[in-house]
C-alpha cells in the first residue's frame, strides 16, 4: 500500500546518482527488498512506472528480489531466516525472537545508458 | 554503465526516527506506537488511559494519525493531555517526519508518556519506524481470532498485544485459544493483556506495563 512512497524514494536516489555521474538516462534499477517491508513487487512496478514517467528513468527496467527476514532467537540464541509468516525458532520452537534484518529496501545497482549510444 | 550502490531507500525515514527517539530520550518521555485495524478501540482505550494518567498527575500527550478529520483528537481533548492531530491525506501510515512535525508542537519538558495513535491499518505502519520505544498492537474480539496469522509482520513486532473488547467475547462466542495458538508461531515475547476499555478489565495491567516500560527507559539513561 505504501509502494508509491517507496517508488519516490527510489527515484530520488537514482536522480542523485545520475547527477553525480553525469548520466542522462537510466536503463535498469535493481532493488533488494526484505520480506518484512511488505512490498508487493507488482504494485511497486506500477508505482515506479508512474513516478519515472517522462523523466530520466522513463522506460527503465525494474528488477526486484525479495529477501527473507533474519531472526535471532532470544531463548536459545539461534539465528535463522523467516519468510515472514512464521517466526518460531526452528531449533527450540519458541517464538521469543527479535528480527535483525529483513525490513530494508535496498537500491543495489543502477545501470545508466552509455553516452555514445545516443 | 552499471553502478553498484547498496543504499537504503527508506534511509531518510530511519534517520528521522533515530532523531525523534533521541529527543524523546533526552526528555525522559516514553513513546509508544499504537497500531491496529480501524475500529479496534485505540481511541477509546486512550481516553481511559489519559483519564487515569491525569488522575495520577502524570503528564501525557497524543499524536493522532488519521487520513482525514480531527474527530479522534476532539474525543481525546477533554483532559489535560496535549493532543496533536496529524492528517496523512492519502497516506496509509505515519512517517517519522510527520512525527517530527508533531513533536515540534508539543511541550516535551516534564512529559511522561507520548502515545502515537497510528493510522488504522495492519500492513504499512509495521514497516515504518517512527522513533518510538515500544510498539503496541491492538486486536479486538470483534475482528475475529484469525488476524495474527493473517498479519504476522505486525504481530511479530509487538512489545505488548492488547486483546480489546473482551467484554464482547461471550456474545461473539470468541475462541481466544486460537489467538494464543497462533502467537506460538509469531510472538511469545510480548505479553498479551485481555482488556475492555468499557468495563475496565485489564486497564490497570496496561497502565502497569506502561509505567514499567517508562521506568526501564529512565533506568537506562
Amino acid at each position: 500500500m505504501h509502494e508509491l512512497s517507496i517508488a519516490y524514494g527510489v527515484l530520488e536516489q537514482i536522480e542523485g546518482l545520475a547527477q553525480q555521474h553525469g548520466a542522462k538516462r537510466v536503463e535498469e534499477v535493481e532493488l533488494e527488498i526484505g520480506v518484512l517491508a511488505q512490498v508487493f513487487p507488482e504494485s511497486l512496478q506500477a508505482a515506479f512506472e508512474m513516478v519515472v514517467e517522462g523523466g530520466l528513468a522513463h522506460g527503465a527496467k525494474l528488477t526486484t528480489v525479495i529477501k527473507n527476514a533474519r531472526v535471532h532467537c532470544l531463548a536459545c540464541d539461534h539465528q535463522f531466516e523467516s519468510d515472514g509468516t512464521n517466526f518460531a525458532c526452528p531449533a527450540c520452537r519458541k517464538a521469543r525472537t527479535e528480527v535483525t534484518g529483513g525490513d530494508e529496501i535496498l537500491l543495489i545497482s543502477v545501470t545508466f545508458a552509455e553516452e555514445d549510444e545516443k | 554503465m552499471k553502478i553498484k550502490v547498496v543504499a537504503n531507500v527508506l534511509e531518510a525515514n530511519e534517520a528521522r526516527a533515530v532523531e525523534n527517539r533521541r529527543l524523546l530520550d533526552q526528555n525522559g518521555v516514553l513513546c509508544v506506537n499504537m497500531m491496529s485495524a480501524p475500529g479496534s478501540g485505540k481511541t477509546t482505550l486512550l481516553q481511559k488511559t489519559l483519564a487515569a494518567l491525569d488522575a495520577g498527575g502524570t503528564p501525557s500527550a497524543v499524536l493522532v494519525g488519521d487520513l482525514q478529520t480531527s474527530r479522534d483528537a476532539e474525543r481525546l481533548a477533554d483532559g489535560k493531555a496535549q493532543i496533536v492531530q496529524i492528517n496523512t491525506g492519502q497516506g496509509c501510515h505515519l512517517t517519522s517526519s510527520q512525527v517530527t512535525h508533531g513533536l515540534r508542537e508539543l511541550d516535551l519538558s516534564g512529559l511522561a508518556f507520548l502515545f502515537i495513535e497510528n493510522v488504522g491499518n495492519m500492513v504499512c505502519p509495521a514497516s515504518f519506524d517512527l522513533g518510538e520505544h515500544a510498539k503496541v498492537v491492538l486486536l479486538s474480539t470483534a475482528e475475529g481470532n484469525d488476524k495474527i496469522a493473517k498479519y504476522p509482520v505486525l504481530f511479530q513486532q509487538a512489545d505488548v498485544i492488547l486483546l480489546t473488547k473482551v467484554d464482547l467475547a461471550g456474545v461473539l462466542e470468541y475462541d481466544k485459544s486460537r489467538v494464543y495458538e497462533d502467537l506460538k508461531h509469531i510472538n511469545t515475547r510480548a505479553p498479551v493483556i485481555e482488556l475492555s476499555a468499557k468495563t475496565g478489565q485489564g486497564v490497570n495491567q496496561w497502565l502497569t506495563w506502561l509505567k514499567e516500560r517508562r521506568q526501564s527507559l529512565k533506568d537506562r539513561s
